[in-house]
């Protein structure tokens, strides 16, 4: 496999099947309701790893091998995190202190954030395993912060316009302290470009009554994808994406009637369609040899961070 | 020939092939390539996943050794046996179970929670919640609602003099409240924990007959007498409590579960409003006045809300008014009596119609 002169093509595919997911959701359903949802972390992490045992990427599936009980543990500290938070927030309005208590709430808010994010991905990567190897985040929690203030200050004195660099600026950074094993992953997006893209689509979306919409959804999906590249020691590869427009919109459409028509029942098969579609429209380009990759990532089981993303509903990919 | 089984060790992500044994709960794996000795793991620590045709064996917790091997391999066959063997625990029990009986689990459970929460948690509120109590959190409840609006002073006088007259309840004391509705119509009226009834003017001006206020007093009388509003509250916030728990830990199934929430809350507060217009008559019986007036207040009711732009029109459509008036109708057929006139009240009434005409 090694250095071959024309590049080789490897595929990353989602094998998942909505029953298998739907089943596990009503198992983890069952349980939640027996513990009053004390079971959620459990929940979280069987449907987790389940989804990552059928993202195949060259014939290997991801592991997923975070655990309920770290989760569970994150749950309790960002709960009390967020309720000291809210508490001290609540003590200011009392002792009538309002203008500190608003200042205090949005620096929290804003302080949240990067460390949401920051602990999120330091505890999912290294929970993520392929082939072995671990993924690792060995992004600083304080650059991050501090590009978070820099971002917020500068979108908010340009009326937002900043926030096409800004979300850039973060991609790169978060992306680009992403390991696995000793390779590391590199986003090359540009703010400029970004922004004009999602003018256009905003634009366009008006002007065709929404028809555009799916094409800008195509065309965000290839700026996070193509602009994301693997290396090790000078060899890599190239992330590109194959979706199209259409595409999406098949998917998009389709996954609205299955859950509506459903009442709610078909999110299992709209999460599988999704991910299928994601998954197969992602294909590496490059020369690489994948048998290569070191152990090098440490563990990681302090899931505070991630916990606190799910409570502010952040997503997992930015 | 079996396909191969490839060992991945955890350190590299290189594939080793392998040859594997399993003795006593310990899974042995010898590489010709990297060491005499085999190495091991408990299978304890040992989980699987299939894909395609493809199966893989996770060597320990942290899923860094693996097997990789064809679905056909006989030591495939052989770890899946033992692997299982090893695998305990309710959620094992309920991944195993087939389709019919793991929704049977799930339906049930979900039931038994709904109606607990509907009925058991506010049967049990409303045994430890005493009138007293009640009583002071109506008046909080009356308090914050009055804030916002304009309240009649002459008409309250007025219609306070109207309801001294009346016998409405044993327990509460019955409180009544105008509220000036004249910029944005309301048609309607409201009884509140503890004894607190508020009456809209425009409501009172659809009116045609002091026994249709009297059917009105009665009814929001027996919200009060029973507790309805306390037993709704009660319900509704066991209900959303139990739903927000549910919704965190499905996810998808929860819009389907508060939209159902939504329908049986609807049938719920219908049930407490027959439950009034019934017991609401028996009051009216024992002021000596009929019942009839129950029936002419709905339809005063519909007629009100004929009268609404058309945009709220579907309500006055709806069978529940029709129902209610078939109801009033068969409860006049078999308890209706002649009316003792009370001058006193067809005086207060004249006053209060008069003075709506200002």
């Amino acid at each position: 496999m090694e250095n071959k002169p024309s590049p080789n093509l490897y595929s990353l595919s989602f094998t998942g099947k909505g029953i298998e997911l739907f089943r596990i959701q009503i198992v983890n359903a069952i349980l939640t309701i027996i513990t009053l949802g004390l079971y959620y972390p459990w929940a979280k992490a069987a449907k987790l790893q389940y989804l990552y045992s059928q993202t195949v990427f060259e014939d290997h599936p991801l592991a997923f091998t975070g655990t309920g009980k770290e989760m569970f543990k994150g749950f309790v500290k960002a709960i009390i995190f967020l309720i000291v938070g809210y508490g001290l927030f609540l003590f200011l309005l009392y002792i009538k202190q309002p203008l500190i208590g608003i200042l205090f709430f949005y620096l929290f808010l804003f302080a949240i954030l990067p460390i949401a994010i920051h602990g999120s991905y330091k505890y999912r990567m290294a929970k993520t395993v392929w082939r072995g190897i671990r993924f690792g985040y060995v992004g600083k929690r304080k650059e991050l912060f501090f590009l978070f203030i820099k971002g917020i200050f500068f979108t908010i004195i340009t009326l937002g316009f900043y926030g096409a660099w800004f979300t850039i600026d973060l991609r790169r950074y978060v992306l680009g302290h992403i390991r696995i094993g000793n390779a590391e992953f590199r986003y090359k997006g540009d703010g400029a470009e970004f922004l004009w893209m999602n003018f256009k689509g905003y634009i366009l979306t008006i002007l065709t009554l929404g028809i555009y919409s799916f094409w800008w959804q195509k065309n965000i999906f290839d700026y996070y994808v193509n602009n994301l590249e693997l290396y090790q020691n000078g060899r890599g590869v190239m992330f590109r994406s194959n979706a199209t427009g259409g595409g999406f919109f098949k998917l998009l459409v389709g996954n609205f009637f299955l859950v509506i028509f459903t009442l709610g029942f078909g999110y299992s098969w709209a999460m599988v369609r999704t991910l299928r579609y994601v998954a197969n429209n992602i294909a590496a380009i490059g020369n690489y040899s994948f048998d290569e990759l070191q152990q090098s990532q440490q563990d990681y089981d302090n899931a505070t961070g991630a916990d606190l993303a799910d409570f502010l509903d952040l997503g997992f990919v930015i | 020939m079996y396909s191969k089984i490839e060992f991945f060790n955890g350190t590299t992500s290189k594939p080793y092939e392998a040859s594997v044994e399993v003795s006593e709960g310990v899974i042995y794996i010898s590489d010709p390539e990297q060491s005499e000795i085999p190495v091991h793991f408990s299978l304890q620590d040992c989980h699987y996943t299939k894909n395609n045709l493809k199966v893989f064996v996770y060597l320990n917790k942290q899923s860094t050794a693996y097997l990789m091997m064809g679905s056909e391999n006989p030591t495939w066959l052989e770890l899946k046996t033992s692997i299982d063997a090893n695998k305990k625990g309710i959620t094992h029990r309920l991944m195993k179970l087939n389709w019919l009986s793991l929704t049977a689990v799930l339906v049930g459970l979900v039931a038994f929670l709904y109606l607990s929460s509907t009925y058991l948690v506010p049967a049990i509120g409303l045994k430890v919640i005493s009138t007293q109590k009640e009583t002071v959190m109506g008046e909080k409840l009356f308090n914050s609602i009055i804030e916002d609006e304009k309240i009649d002073t002459p008409l309250t006088g007025l219609l306070k003099d109207f309801t001294s007259n009346l016998k409405l309840s044993d327990k509460y004391n019955i409180k009544v409240t105008v509220i000036n509705d004249v910029n944005r119509p309301m048609y309607n009226a409201f009884a509140l924990p503890g004894g607190h009834i508020v009456v809209y003017m425009s409501l009172l001006d659809k009116m045609n007959s002091s026994d249709e206020l009297v059917a009105l007093l009665s009814h929001e009388s027996s919200h009060v007498n029973f507790r309805h509003s306390l037993r709704s509250m009660l319900s509704g916030i066991s209900t959303s409590v139990l739903i927000s728990i549910l919704t965190s830990g499905i996810g998808d199934g929860g819009a389907v579960l508060s939209n159902a929430n939504n329908f049986v809350r609807m049938g719920y507060s219908r049930n407490l409003e027959r439950e009034a217009d019934e017991q609401g008559m028996y009051l009216m019986l024992n002021n000596h006045i009929s019942p009839k007036g129950m029936k002419a207040l709905m339809q005063s009711l519909q007629k009100a809300h004929d009268d609404l732009p058309s945009s709220l029109a579907f309500i006055s459509s709806h069978p529940l008014t029709k129902e209610r008036i078939k109801n009033a109708d068969h409860f006049v057929a078999v308890h209706d009596i002649t009316n003792q006139v009370s001058s006193e009240r067809e005086k207060t009434w004249h006053s209060i119609k008069e003075n709506l005409l200002q």
